[in-house]
């Protein structure tokens, strides 16, 4: 692969906040140019996207290391609620009204050319958003139950009034926002795992949780007879390590019949690529043998290997994340390296077995994944927590498509990416 | 770089030990030797020559830590290999030989007993009824085929006791108080909750203590039925506590967290000329084991429990009780004459964890004259709200039942104290506004029957799970068919967790249809109660040795709850208060705070949840 020329992801800037310590995961916002980034200080801070400034610090809610932060996504305007998961084993939910749509003929997302223009007046450049002005993130519930550090939360997209939490108690937990009020109620405690659950990501149409653990395993949870009962519907095997991020493949072209894959990186440094299998036909009893007494219940899902992703890192992956606009994946993790991986037809390029990702099956023989940008020492030496997809929103964007990659480091800042 | 502090390690869950505050204590061997108000230093115990130390399944319950991971221990303290090993190194006490003072100090008195979640699990997986259970227990522990046939001395049970006897005391006395509560009569907080659930009491005291004055003051049928056993028969037979050996059979680990605890042991009843401080405390209940235990149990000494005659214990092996009241109470030789509880206990109506929420509902309907009771199923099945309607449909009482650790977190969020210190200021107002908009609901029940476990006591952790009992069916079978016989009904293959603990729930409350049923053909062997004593019409001539009511009293009716208790109390000379009512503590983990006061064990514990904080504790 040294041979192979790869090209490599410009930095366009860098959110730093004012005392630099490690930061642990960034989350774009679903609608407006803002960036909320959790940091070791307790802290969350927030960043315009368009000039890369910091807009907020959040702090004041939590004891330890804010280790994870997640928007809510109810399409509704003129409040955003974010969710913390910290270290001090808590979750709290903010709030903080969109000064935003207080600007009359915003368009919703704020994400056209025209929308430039607004950048001085709109919800970045307004008077009333600056860093002095953290107070209007207001604190309103804190979510108490786990045992140990809160590692992920992540609010459902299909039911923004789902939360998920997981923890190093090896527990996850499923809130549910009651009405309008200020409060969520646990409706699930899922202690599947045997180990720290290092990441949940929800399904991006479904009540379908994915879940990564210390155990090496994913598992996946639903309700599974719709009244309220939570449970494992599958376990994927297959990491030979720690399965530090998962995350769902958008749906893109695919047809709405087609179940969605799932990707996950991991301790063993690999990325895999996992898709459900078909129902199996129950085998016939063979004359003479036993009736298998335990028959998996109907609710369980078998999952499979789609593919595995080109091997580039040489330290733990800590992030992975699926792009809703390119479809490519994005990777990074301890060796302080970035990649980023396309999914392609196999005769697009030359057969070249080192860059090839692998088919475990041999029954979509037509596409892999090659490896189509990189960054070495993105963040110097230092190890890289997060990296995820924003659109891109400063003035230097050139069409609506177009993404910036955004990467989280233990030097405490947050460097956007342009590929090439 | 900090790739080197994510090394594998440092991911992982701080293992218990790590993070035990309960250091192996030595206690002073010759207290009596010191004067009792002498502050007892480590240094000065450790200049003596101490004992071999060890941490016992009490010294656990101090800590929040380990419980929930120290199975291992909780295994190894209460366990079948527990039961044998007694069972091997003491002969049974005869109760019909004994007189007071004879006999060896070496044996001890046996008794167990055994809820009714526990003869469920065993019928569904032997499809056998629950009362046929009952009697496969029976001859398990006290008869001739069961554990007598091996070990040392051929020791085996004397009695076993239905904890579903002392379940209606509870009942009653449960009622009463939250009658009390509702007439503010009572310092317990509304809404009382249920305290008879070992998980939940733990979880409770560790991490919720808001909630503590909420919980019933009462003891747990498996507490009661101990100190019962402890008090009377130690009383009637003049032997120490410490020589009746208690075995509990339970759906439910924690149960043996619950029988560990020091509030359960004969100093909180003993009368003080009684006790002898030199000794230690004597357990209630000595052993617990659960329902999945018990099969190991008969495994281990090689006896095959479907082979045990489904039939009452023969004549010899029914020894009298030696209190012939308690004896009318714990063994009714009718159910019919009895069972106005039981059928409350043990019905579809009170539910899979003993009925308390039903009993205290349908004595508060007693009261209030053409009142309805309203059922509606809250978030999940694990939830449901009751509500007493008077015949004006106007709400007279709420309770509710919160079953599973998912629903209990929503109960106690709700009866937390508001709270402002975390808050900003803003959201400070913000809280306040919603406090004062309305009662947040849970301060309107007036009652909740909380359990631990999801489905109730019925699916206690305990229980024996639908892949074991598969097995267990499909051993049988082949056996049957190599015996030519040719029967597949009822094979749980393909069962669900789900379609398995349906069949657990009807076999338990199958008992309450059968009981009712009995009653149209009173008087027929069948009625006898497993280990009845006084089944036998041909009465024991020793039992009016030991009991001095016998003569006069020839009415063989069973006393009622409240007549037992009053007996109870009368005979033992000790308050009802000290019999039937425990106490709940805060228990505070101290791992990552300073030990103020002890001073001499340096931070070790300290140190290292510092080093785990440092570094993110590993992620």
């Amino acid at each position: 692969m040294a041979s192979e020329y790869v090209p490599i992801l410009s930095l366009l800037g860098q959110l730093s906040s004012a005392s630099p310590t490690r930061a642990w995961q960034s989350a774009p916002h679903p609608h407006l140019p803002i960036v909320a980034t959790a940091t070791s200080d307790r802290t969350v801070s927030i960043h315009s996207l368009r000039d890369f400034r910091i807009l907020s610090t959040i702090s004041g809610g939590h004891k330890r290391s804010i280790r994870s932060v997640a928007w809510r996504d109810d399409g509704k305007k003129g409040e955003s609620v974010l969710a913390t998961g910290s270290f001090d084993s808590s979750v709290g939910i903010w709030k903080r009204e969109d000064a935003y749509t207080k600007d009359e003929g915003g368009p919703p997302g704020g994400m056209t050319e025209d929308d430039l223009d607004l950048s001085n007046e709109g919800f970045i450049g307004s008077e009333s958003i600056r860093s002095e002005d953290s107070e209007d993130w207001q604190f309103a519930v804190l979510l108490t139950g786990h045992d140990s550090e809160v590692k992920c939360v992540a609010f459902s997209p299909s039911n923004p009034s789902l939360l998920a939490t997981s923890s190093r108690d090896k527990s996850l937990w499923i809130w549910e926002a009651v009405s309008e009020e200020d409060d969520y109620e646990t409706i699930a405690v899922l202690t599947d795992h045997s180990g720290d659950v290092k990441c949940v990501a929800w399904h991006p149409e479904r009540e379908i949780l994915a879940s990564g653990s210390y155990d090496d395993s994913i598992r996946l949870w639903r309700d599974i007879e719709e009244e309220g009962d939570w449970g494992c519907i599958g376990c994927i095997e297959g990491h030979g390590g720690t399965v530090w991020g998962v995350t769902w493949e958008p749906r893109l072209g695919k047809a709405s019949h087609e179940e969605l894959r799932l990707a996950s990186c991991s301790d063993d440094l690999t990325i895999r690529i996992w898709k459900k299998a078909a129902p199996e036909r129950r085998e016939e009893r063979k004359p003479g043998a036993l009736p298998s007494i335990i028959r998996p219940p109907s609710s369980t899902e078998l999952w499979q290997q789609d593919s595995i992703l080109p091997q580039m890192h040489s330290r733990s992956i800590y992030a992975i994340a699926w792009s809703k606009i390119s479809g490519r994946i994005v990777s990074c993790g301890g060796d302080g390296n970035i990649f980023v991986y396309k999914e392609v037809e196999s005769n697009e390029s030359e057969e070249d077995d080192s860059m090839q990702g692998t088919d475990s099956n041999g029954e979509a023989p037509d596409r892999r994944w090659q490896v189509v940008a990189q960054m070495g020492g993105a963040h110097d030496d230092y190890e890289i927590n997060h990296v995820c997809w924003a659109p891109r929103q400063d003035r230097g964007k050139q069409h609506d498509d177009e993404e910036v990659i955004l990467s989280t480091g233990d030097d405490g800042v947050v460097r956007v990416w342009t590929l090439p | 770089m900090s790739a080197i502090l994510s090394a594998d390690d440092l991911n992982d869950f701080i293992s218990p030990s790590v993070a035990c505050i309960k250091p192996v204590e030595t206690l002073p061997k010759q207290r009596e030797q010191l004067p009792s108000y002498e502050v007892t230093t480590e240094d000065k115990v450790q200049a003596e020559n101490p004992p071999p130390a060890s941490i016992s399944l009490t010294d656990c319950l101090a800590c929040s830590g380990c419980v929930t991971s120290a199975e291992a221990v909780l295994i190894s303290l209460q366990s079948h290999t527990e039961v044998l090993s007694t069972l091997d190194a003491h002969p049974s006490l005869d109760v019909r030989k004994h007189v007071q003072g004879s006999s060896k100090p070496h044996s001890k008195l046996f008794v167990a007993s055994v809820s009714p979640q526990v003869r469920a699990s065993l019928a569904a997986t032997y499809q056998i009824s629950e009362r046929q259970s009952g009697y496969m227990i029976d001859q398990l522990l006290c008869g001739p085929h069961g554990l007598r046939s091996g070990g040392q001395y051929g020791s085996g049970f004397t009695y076993v006791v239905d904890t579903n006897r002392m379940r209606e005391t509870c009942l009653v006395l449960g009622a009463d108080e939250v009658a009390q509560s509702l007439t503010g009569g009572s310092t317990a907080a509304r809404p009382v909750l249920t305290s008879a659930c070992p998980g939940w009491v733990c979880y409770a005291e560790k991490t919720h203590p808001h909630v503590l004055p909420h919980l019933s003051k009462l003891k747990s049928p498996q507490a009661l039925t101990g100190t019962l056993l402890k008090s009377v028969l130690s009383k009637s037979l003049g032997i120490q506590p410490s020589q009746i050996w208690h075995l509990a059979i339970m759906p439910c680990f924690d149960k043996k967290l619950e029988a560990s605890r020091e509030e359960l042991t004969d100093r909180w009843w003993a009368n003080d000329q009684d006790t002898d401080a030199s000794t230690l405390p004597v357990r209630d209940v000595d052993c617990v084991i659960t329902s999945r235990e018990l099969l190991t149990l008969a495994n281990d000494r090689g006896i095959n429990l479907p082979s045990l005659p489904l039939t009452p214990l023969p004549k010899e092996y029914r020894i009298p009780f030696p209190d012939s009241t308690i004896s009318r109470f714990l063994f009714p030789k009718s159910r019919r004459r009895h069972y106005e509880h039981h059928d409350l206990a043990q019905s579809s109506a009170g539910g899979t964890s003993g009925g308390y929420l039903h009993y205290i509902l349908t004595s508060q309907q007693a009261r209030h004259r053409g009142s309805t009771i309203h059922t509606q199923r809250g978030r999940n099945a694990d939830v449901t709200e009751f509500t007493l309607l008077s015949s004006t449909q106007e709400p007279l009482l709420k309770c509710a039942r919160f079953y599973g650790f998912r629903n209990i977190q929503n109960l106690v969020r709700r009866l937390k104290p508001a709270r402002g210190s975390r808050l900003s200021a803003a959201a400070a107002r913000r809280k306040e506004g919603i406090g004062t908009r309305k009662d947040d609901g849970a301060g309107e029940y007036a009652y909740v029957e909380v359990m631990a476990c999801p489905g109730g006591c019925t699916n206690g952790g305990g229980q024996i799970r639908v892949d074991e009992a598969i097995a267990l069916q499909s051993a049988a079978q082949r056996g049957r068919e190599l015996e030519g016989e040719t029967d597949h009904a009822g094979n749980g293959a393909g069962l669900s967790q789900k379609d398995w603990l349906r069949r657990v729930d009807s076999a338990y409350f199958s008992a309450h249809s059968s009981a009712s049923s009995d009653a149209e053909c009173d008087g027929s062997e069948i009625n006898s109660q497993p280990g009845d004593p006084n089944d036998d019409d041909d009465l024991d001539p020793d039992r009016e040795m030991h009991d001095p009511n016998f003569a006069s009293d020839h009415a063989l009716d069973p006393p009622t709850p409240r007549d037992l208790l009053t007996y109870w109390s009368a005979c033992t000379c000790i308050p009802l208060e000290k019999l039937a009512y425990t106490t709940f503590r805060k228990v505070e983990s101290d791992v990552g705070k300073s030990k103020k006061g002890t001073g001499s064990r340096p931070g070790e514990t300290e140190g290292i949840a510092a080093l785990a904080a440092s570094i993110g504790g590993g992620w």
